[in-house]
């Protein structure tokens, strides 16, 4: 899936490089925007019909949507403190930050609301983020206590990176990885343009 | 952006309500798979119209790079804050199941 992704993406950047006219840039933000809307009535439906993890998260206590509270601070905190050493503005990093992997919204938003060139940072720092997150999946597994494991897949934990996660943790993180992805997908469509109000 | 924030609660509305027939699922699930394709599509358009970003191509990508790192270190940090806070453990829950 991220293949045909990056197909998509790098096709495109083909056509705007050689064939499509200066002209029809308008025409493409409202090409996004409408594709946007679309995509997020329908991700909507698919997440809200998950009742299963409403109920998990009434029988762990509401207190476990403290994991994904604590893993989105972590990831904004994180870039934040790291842009002072790239000459990043703060919100801006604070932006990228929260997609938390998932690069194809986040990057698309930030595109609209900000500038191509951040929309570009933030596609590539979230797609590193899914790669980076199932490369040390399994060190971290082995060598940090299992929840951890969650931590680096942010948003990605209730789908690509969900399969590794139950391979080397146990049912109970996975179902906890899970409720986190949900939980932070939710969140992202908010926390993303919040924080670029401010760049 | 509010018009977005619109359309995904619209969703999740109708989701929890089962509005939608089980039978349509499986073809609701490829709609946003469409679009972000062809959303991801039009991204790369304007990125490739953006001489800008074609020359900064490897500073882009290192600064992406680098608040990755900063963001995967640091949401590593704040769970080790939230299980020694929380007093965290997964055998506690099964007792509360």
């Amino acid at each position: 899936m991220t293949l045909i992704l990056v197909i998509a993406i790098a096709l495109g950047i083909l056509m705007g490089l050689y064939v499509f006219p200066n002209g029809i840039l308008i025409y493409l933000d409202q090409g996004v925007t409408l594709g946007l809307c679309i995509m997020l009535f329908f991700v909507g439906i698919d997440i809200g019909k998950n009742k299963e993890v409403f109920n998990r998260i009434k029988v762990l206590g509401w207190k476990i949507l403290l994991l994904p509270i604590s893993i989105a601070t972590g990831s904004i905190i994180g870039a934040m403190i790291i842009s002072y050493s790239i000459n990043l503005p703060l919100w801006e990093a604070a932006a990228v930050g929260s997609g938390m992997g998932w690069y194809s919204f986040s990057a698309v938003i930030i595109d609209q609301l900000h500038s191509t060139q951040l929309g570009a940072i933030g596609f590539l720092s979230n797609v590193l983020r899914e790669i980076l997150a199932i490369l040390i999946l399994p060190l971290i597994a082995k060598y940090f206590q299992p929840l951890y494991a969650i931590a680096p897949a942010g948003a990605t934990a209730m789908d690509t990176v969900l399969p590794l996660i139950s391979r080397y943790t146990s049912p109970e993180i996975s179902i906890l990885a899970f409720i986190t992805g949900v939980v932070l997908s939710t969140m992202i469509p908010f926390l993303v343009p919040f924080f670029l109000q401010f760049a | 952006m509010i018009l977005l924030i619109i359309f995904l609660i619209l969703g999740l509305i109708i989701g929890l309500f089962d509005i939608v027939p089980e039978k349509y699922m499986d073809k609701i699930k490829l709609v946003p798979t469409i679009s972000i394709i062809f959303i991801l599509f039009l991204m790369g358009s304007k990125i490739g119209m953006n001489p800008k970003i074609i020359q900064n191509i490897n500073i882009i990508g290192l600064k992406a790079l680098i608040l990755t790192i900063g963001s995967i270190a640091g949401s590593l940090l704040f769970i080790k804050i939230f299980l020694s806070r929380m007093n965290f453990s997964l055998e506690r829950q099964e007792e509360n199941e």
